[in-house]
């Protein structure tokens, strides 16, 4: 029997020890590289969302400018008052909704009978508004009744306050 | 085991007298003095050479670990007394260039040792070190007269009560052969002794193949030229060798062992071992032992220190970074309610159900097809072209019209070379009308 018992405690311990930190350092080393590739992911991930979210606070803050005065006229109303001896008819189509408050609206415009150069005015008239009224597309035939004049068909964009019934 | 002191002292024990010398450390040398009466510092002495055995070994192993293994066994069958009852030490392990490994055994009987420290104590000695005689003389003679590797030497000791001759060469000692008869009985031919010794020599001159060999004196008896020229002579009578005498031969041994202790190389040596070991040199075995341990136990805590704050680090910038991810994306989807995890395919879903209004938007703030008809009706003009069909988006065209000229359509789509558009006309030859037809298309 040892002259102190528990003698080897010490020495047992220590060994314990040893072995306890050699596997913590395995286990650290395998698993390290695991984590570092964690941490890449979500840094990369951020700076994805990160970008994003730049892009889509500078879409909000120029949608803010665009829309400072409100949206973008009533284009029928404007035609009757400003155009009314063009029986142009005006007829909204699909909507693509940019936020909560706001959305794209498109319009068809028909114009049976117009003179081009009042129509190229009309144009910028439209343009210069704010929010603008933008042609999309301008479709535009020859007409018996004469040189300048034509049959016009118009799609415009316009950004209008989001309806309830908007998608 | 190694300690190095600052204080020691080495004993010469010889029946007759005791040459106790103290050795002290200064400025990066050693000074000796002869050691007064109740003198306390550590001791180490010296086993004579013909009480114990010395031999070189080889384990035919590359692995130096391997090798201590086998080298009790190798000396075992060396010995001429079993192995249990010897107190040992290996010295000195090193790798041949044969890749084999390479000590110095020493060894002594326990009986031996136990007599010898006995008769230690009965003159007020209590070693700390016991150490080789052979081991201590050799380390001292390449001290204070190194030697060239293929230099070989012949070291004699003439004690007042024995007699030791160790034959080495640059690469180390090799053999130790002693005699417990003191220098002048040497000589008396009817005891064969001198005869004895230097059947003994010729021996390590043939193991060496001959060679330059020189003799070295040191000893009490060292300083009588007579006793040298007489002793030499019955060793070697058929020519006469180099010689050398060291410094203050009487003290030699004595410095030795105090400079061994105070470097701390006697302790590998040291034959007094198990039950005959000093207590202070078991105190002081057990004070490393336990040293060891700490240093290792605190190894072990700095290791996993290591290992928590490593991990912790990594743990804390993983944290930091989902975090601003949550943040970031709780900001692109418009709410803070998002799965955990799922943060990201959240917001690139907000994203993408956003993108075709947000398309749509940046394109209301482009320039629309209006221009691009001001500039198609201002181009023309000039030249008298009447438009039939005319479909304009802000990228692209396709119109058919009537020319007065050949050229005229060519002119029109000129017009909107370059700036990335990339037009086709088609022309046909003046009809009835007497216009030139043509179609354009383009697109940017």
């Amino acid at each position: 029997m040892s002259a102190r018992p528990f003698q080897w405690f010490p020495t047992a311990l220590v060994i314990a020890l040893a072995i306890a930190a050699l596997a913590f350092s395995v286990r650290t080393l395998r698993d390290t590289p695991s984590r570092i590739a964690q941490i890449e992911r979500r840094k990369a991930d951020w700076q994805r969302l990160h970008e994003a979210a730049q892009r889509v606070a500078a879409d909000r803050a120029t949608l803010a400018e665009t829309t400072k005065n409100g949206p973008a006229l009533n284009i029928a109303d404007w035609m009757r008052t400003q155009r009314p001896t063009w029986t142009a008819e005006v007829r909204e189509k699909e909507r693509e909704r940019i936020s909560e408050n706001w959305s794209v609206q498109r319009a068809q415009v028909t114009i049976p009978n117009v003179n081009l150069a009042d129509f190229g005015t009309t144009l910028d008239a439209l343009a210069a508004q704010n929010p603008p009224w933008r042609a999309a597309e301008i479709s535009i035939s020859a007409v018996e009744s004469g040189a300048g004049r034509g049959r016009v068909s118009l799609l415009l964009e316009g950004v209008v306050k989001t309806t309830a019934t908007a998608p | 085991m190694g300690r190095a002191a600052s204080v020691a002292r080495g004993v010469d024990f010889g029946s007759a007298r005791a040459t106790a010398i103290e050795g002290r450390r200064k400025r990066g040398t050693f000074e000796f003095r002869a050691a007064e009466a109740g003198n306390t510092a550590p001791c180490a002495a010296a086993l004579p050479i013909h009480l114990a055995f010395i031999r070189r070994l080889t384990a035919p192993l590359p692995s130096i670990e391997k090798a201590r293994r086998v080298l009790p066994s190798l000396l075992d069958i060396e010995l001429p007394f079993p192995l249990e009852s010897c107190a040992y030490s290996f010295l000195n392990l090193a790798r041949t260039p044969q890749n084999d490994i390479e000590t110095l055994a020493v060894a002594a009987r326990t009986e031996d040792v136990a007599a010898y420290l006995n008769r230690l104590n009965q003159a007020g000695i209590d070693p700390l070190v016991l150490e080789h005689e052979a081991i201590a003389l050799w380390r001292q003679s390449v001290e204070e007269a190194p030697l060239a590797r293929e230099q070989n030497r012949l070291l004699i000791y003439l004690g007042d009560d024995r007699t030791g001759l160790v034959a080495g060469s640059g690469r180390g000692l090799d053999a130790a052969t002693g005699l417990r008869q003191p220098a002048a009985e040497l000589l008396n031919t009817q005891t064969g002794a001198a005869q004895r010794l230097a059947l003994w020599w010729r021996a390590q001159r043939d193991r060496a193949n001959g060679g330059d060999w020189h003799l070295a004196w040191c000893g009490p008896g060292a300083d009588k030229p007579e006793l040298r020229r007489a002793i030499a002579a019955a060793l070697s009578p058929d020519g006469a060798c180099k010689e050398i005498t060291h410094r203050d031969p009487a003290t030699f041994l004595a410095r030795s062992l105090a400079t061994g202790l105070l470097t701390g190389e006697s302790f590998e040596g040291n034959l007094r071992q198990g039950a005959h070991a000093h207590p202070a040199a078991t105190a002081h075995a057990q004070r490393s032992a336990r040293g060891r341990l700490w240093a290792l136990g605190a190894a072990a805590l700095l290791l996993i220190g290591i290992n928590v704050a490593w991990t912790t680090l990594l743990n804390r910038a993983r944290d930091q970074w989902q975090r601003r991810l949550e943040s970031e994306a709780a900001l692109v989807a418009g709410t803070d309610r998002l799965p955990r995890g799922q943060e990201t395919l959240a917001a690139q879903r907000a994203l993408e159900s956003q993108a075709a209004g947000w398309a749509a938007f940046n394109r209301t703030r482009e320039p629309g097809a209006e221009q691009l008809l001001a500039q198609l009706l201002r181009v023309a003009q000039p030249y008298g072209i009447t438009f039939h069909n005319l479909v304009i988006r802000p990228n692209s065209l396709i119109l058919n019209g009537t020319a007065e000229d050949w050229n005229d359509g060519e002119r029109l789509a000129a017009a909107f070379t370059g700036d990335g558009w990339r037009i086709e006309l088609d022309r046909s030859d003046a009809g009835a009308d007497e216009r030139v037809h043509f179609s354009l298309k383009g697109e940017q």
